[in-house]
Parts: structure tokens; sequence; C-alpha cells
């Protein structure tokens, strides 16, 4: 099976973004896994390996001690940010300046597989995205009016991207 | 009319502390809930007899202090006394009637929010005979189970369920080979109790309050795995499996279709979870919610071990979407293209046999008329 494997890290995918979901299963193409906290975030990448993954910037830390520590750390120092452990999460992945990432994942890390698919306006983001050296992730907005089909669109728009195919 | 006084006090202080013998009872039917007078294993009102005694003693000290002779053939109070006896039975009979309405607030107040009391006292106890015995004390699990099946679903089940995630992370996966987490598999079985079989209309935040629950066990289990010790194979892991299955089944019913991408997030984790993916599948088809039933038949082939019962379950799965309709047929060519599912009479014949072993009659008859040749474009 040529199939690519995608991780949609995203909280509300079971509620308010259900039908997003269901265009990705139909289209035959995709193998969906939905991380709605980071750490299950955290266990999915520990665990499979994925082609594509797609991570919204504010999620929930999970049940995850480290997790959960390092949420109320950032509510303690900033209450703007302490939701943005999705920021967080690629922070980990790529490391920050130049640093050796400190998640110990076994994905691949090239920038081209990661998708941001968040409320938050790409200007927001940047001074973070441009620190992690990850101008060039691909990024969608969420919002009301978007079509069902945003999702799938958005992992075709990354599956393109990956030099060799499914990997 | 210094008699009639005293009479007058002793008679009061009497009926109050009648009054105050029936009042748990009376605040009892008044204030609490029918599950929560019935729900008795265990004693949670322990700090009555202590009321009841100290109201006892003021009702004796009130008629000392009347009949001193009478009743107990004590030496009368001369009669230079009397003003000082008078005040004192004042003072007794006061002292009483505020501790009782002391008490009557006391047990209003305890009526609200009573649930949630006697759930952390259940907890507590839980946690406590855990850590002393590394059991769980069977009798507080039956109050707790007792809770979670007949409180109103809603907030009063989330009080539950909180109390039990709370408790399952105290609970520590014993990951030496051999015995079953069987505090672990109660509790999973009590969470799945308290949602789907509960008496009253399940709620769906509740449900996945659970299944995030399940999860994150999951996780723990799959990461405590190891070669010789597949913890993520065990008996807790079956536990999941069927309760995740019967939440599934009760959302479908309740018609919560946007669950299901947290029960199939569940399912993915469980090994050989097919069977009750196909189970869910034809209840989603036989409802005619085909999103749901599109979004099973895709995740039963996310696996990266495609076995033969997964095989058999697809092509169960596949019959039945062949015979729904022509959009139904579409995609189930559709999904046989994108897997690249090679199609032969003998992986028919594997999956009829299967399914009939399993009684499942309706899906063999749909194999049955499946012709391979036309399945695989030929």
């Amino acid at each position: 099976m040529n199939s690519y494997k995608v991780l949609w890290i995203e909280d509300d995918a079971d509620s308010d973004l259900y039908h997003l979901a269901s265009p990705v299963y139909i289209e035959g193409n995709y193998h969906l896994d939905i991380a709605s906290s980071a750490s299950e975030a955290f266990f999915y990448l520990n665990e499979r390996r994925y082609d594509v993954i797609i991570v919204d910037i504010r999620i929930p830390p999970g049940k995850n001690p480290d997790w959960l520590s390092r949420y109320e750390e950032l509510q303690r120092n900033s209450n703007a940010n302490s939701s943005r452990l999705g920021l967080e999460l690629l922070r980990r992945i790529f490391g920050e300046n130049g640093n050796q990432p400190s998640l110990k994942v076994s994905q691949n890390l090239s920038v081209v597989r990661y998708g941001v698919f968040t409320v938050e306006r790409l200007e927001e983001l940047r001074a973070d995205l441009s620190e992690l050296n990850l101008t060039s992730l691909k990024y969608k907005r969420k919002n009301a009016m978007m079509p069902h089909t945003a999702l799938l669109e958005f992992i075709q728009e990354i599956s393109r991207g990956i030099p060799n195919g499914v990997g | 009319m210094y008699s009639d006084y005293l009479s007058l006090i002793v008679e009061v202080s009497v009926t109050v502390y009648v009054f105050l013998l029936g009042l748990p009872i009376l605040v009892n039917q008044i204030f609490l809930p029918e599950d929560l007078r019935r729900m008795s294993k265990k004693n949670y009102a322990a700090n009555l007899i202590s009321q009841v005694l100290a109201l006892t003693v003021l009702l004796l000290a009130i008629i000392l202090v009347a009949y001193p002779r009478t009743l107990f053939w004590l030496i009368p109070f001369d009669a230079g006394q009397i003003p000082g006896r008078e005040k004192l039975i004042t003072a007794l009979f006061f002292a009483m009637l505020s501790l009782t309405l002391v008490f009557l607030y006391i047990h209003l107040v305890r009526s609200q929010g009573y649930r949630a009391k006697v759930v952390h006292i259940i907890k507590k106890k839980l946690i406590a005979s855990y850590q002393r015995t590394g059991k769980l004390d069977p009798a507080y699990l039956d109050d707790m189970e007792y809770l979670g099946i007949y409180s109103k679903g809603g907030a009063e089940t989330r009080i539950v369920i909180q109390a039990l995630e709370e408790l399952q992370k105290k609970l520590k996966i014993d990951s030496t080979p051999g015995p079953d987490n069987d505090a672990l598999i109660l509790l999973i079985e009590i969470l799945c109790n308290s949602v789907a079989n509960s008496t009253e209309s399940g709620s769906r935040s509740n449900m996945i309050e659970v299944l995030a629950i399940y999860k994150d066990i999951l996780m723990e289990l799959k990461m405590l795995s190891t070669e010789e010790n597949p913890l993520i194979q065990g008996n807790e892991t079956l536990k999941i499996k069927d309760c995740t299955y019967k939440i599934a089944l009760a959302s479908l019913k309740k018609d919560y279709s946007d669950m299901m991408p947290r029960v199939l997030s569940v399912l993915s984790l469980i090994p050989g979870s097919s069977d009750k993916l196909f189970d869910i599948g034809l209840l989603a088809l036989d409802k005619k919610q085909f999103q749901v039933a599109t979004n099973v038949l895709s995740e039963m082939m996310d696996r990266d071990n495609l076995d033969g019962v997964i095989m058999n379950n697809y092509f169960g799965m596949i019959a039945h979407f062949y015979f729904s309709g022509d959009a139904a047929r579409f995609c189930a060519r559709r999904s046989l293209e994108s897997n690249k599912v090679e199609v032969t009479e003998k992986a028919l014949s594997d999956a009829r046999n299967y399914h009939y072993n399993l009684c499942n009659f309706p899906t063999v008859d749909l194999i049955e008329k499946l012709d391979a040749t036309d399945l695989s474009g030929g």
C-alpha cells in the first residue's frame, strides 16, 4: 500500500472540526491519526512514522507530566502563550536557534512534511517560526468559512511537496 | 409557676431532641436523590453519632436540673438558689436549641453537593485501600459504580468520571509478566458503565472524557510493553476494546456521530480491533451514517500488519458497502483501488467462512454475491 500516513494534531477534531476529517478518510489515499493534545502528539510521533504532520498551534497539554509542567510554566510567565503548545512541540522537534532537538522523535525532520493549520494569523507566528528556522513551513489558516475539504487540500499540498513521495 | 416553667423547658427540649433524631431522615427524604439514598454499602455519615451524643448530654443535664429529686433522688435546690437554677436551665435549653439549629444548617448545607462529597470520600477510601493492600476495596468500588450508573447524565456523571480518572493516575501498572492489573480492569469497566450502561441519557462530553482516559491508559500500556511482556496485548486492552465498542454503539444510537474520530483513534491503538470496527461500521451503515461507515472502512486498513482477520472484516465491510447503493459501491471500489487490494476467489471464500463461523449470515450472503473478477476491475 502506498497511502500517506498523516498525523493531525488538533484538539477540536472530534467536535467542531469533525467534518474536516471525513473527506480525508473518504479520499482513500491518506491514513489519518488524530492527536488531541501535546502528550498524544508526543506519543504518536515516537510510536509511528508519518509522511505528513499537521500541527495546530493552540493545543492542550494532555496528561503527560512533562507537558503539564511546561504548560503551567508558560501560564506563569505569560498567559497569552500558555496554550501555544503546538509551537512548543515544533521547538522540541526541530530545536531552537541551532540547538539540537530536545524531543527525540523518530520522524523525518524534513520541514516539507510539516504544516501549520491554525486560527492564528501568519504574522503572529512569523517571529516564532523564524526563530525555529521554519519560515518555509506550509501554513493554512482555519476559519469559520472554510470548506470541509480544507484539511484534505492542505494535506495534498504538503504531500505534493515531499520530494520522493511516501517515505 | 416555677414548676410550670421547668416542665415547659423539659417538654420543649424533649421535642427538639426527638426532632433531631429524625432530622437526617427528613433531610435525606427531602433533599437527597433516590440513588444517593439507596447507595449504602458503606456508611458516609459517621459524625451523626457525635451530634446525637452532644444533644443527649444537654437533654440529660436539663432534666437533671429540672427534676433532681423526682428522677435522680438528689437533694433539691434551696429556695434561694431558684433564680440560679432558672438561669442554668434556660442557658442549657438555648445551648441545645442553638446546637440543633447548627446541626440542621450543617445537614442542609451537606445535602447541597452531597453527591460530590460522597464521591470524594469514596475516592479517598479507594486510594487508601489501594495504597494499603494493592487492591481496591470492592464495597467502595460498588458504591462508585452505582453512583456512576444512576447519576443523571452530564455534570453528575462527570463527578464520578473525574474521581475515577484521579484514581487511575494513582494505579501503578504492573509490568511484570503474568498477573493482570485487576484494579485497572475494574476501573475501565466502571468508567464504561457510567457512560454506556447508565439508566440516564449519556452525555457526549462524558463519553469523550472516558475515551480520552482509555487512550491514556493504552498509551501507557504501549510504552511499558516489551517483547517479553507485550502489555498492550493483555486483558486490560481487551477490556478497553469491549468498552470502547459499547461506548461507540451508545454514541451511534444517540446520534453523536461526531465522536467517531475519537472512537477510531482509541481502536487504532488496539491490536486486533478490526472485529469491533466491523461491528461499528455495520451499525453505521444500518443507520445510514455513511460518513462514520467510510471512516471505519478507512481505519480498518490503517494497520501496519494486515493479517487475515483484518482482511476478512474488510471484505465483509466491502460487501455491505457494495450493496448499499451506487455511491457506496463506488466508495467500496475506490477503497479497494487506493489500498491496492487484490480480490481473489480464495480471499472471498476465506472471508465468507470467517463470517459464517461468527454467524454473521447477512454478511456471508453479501460476500457470496460479490464477484472477484468484477471487483478486481477485470
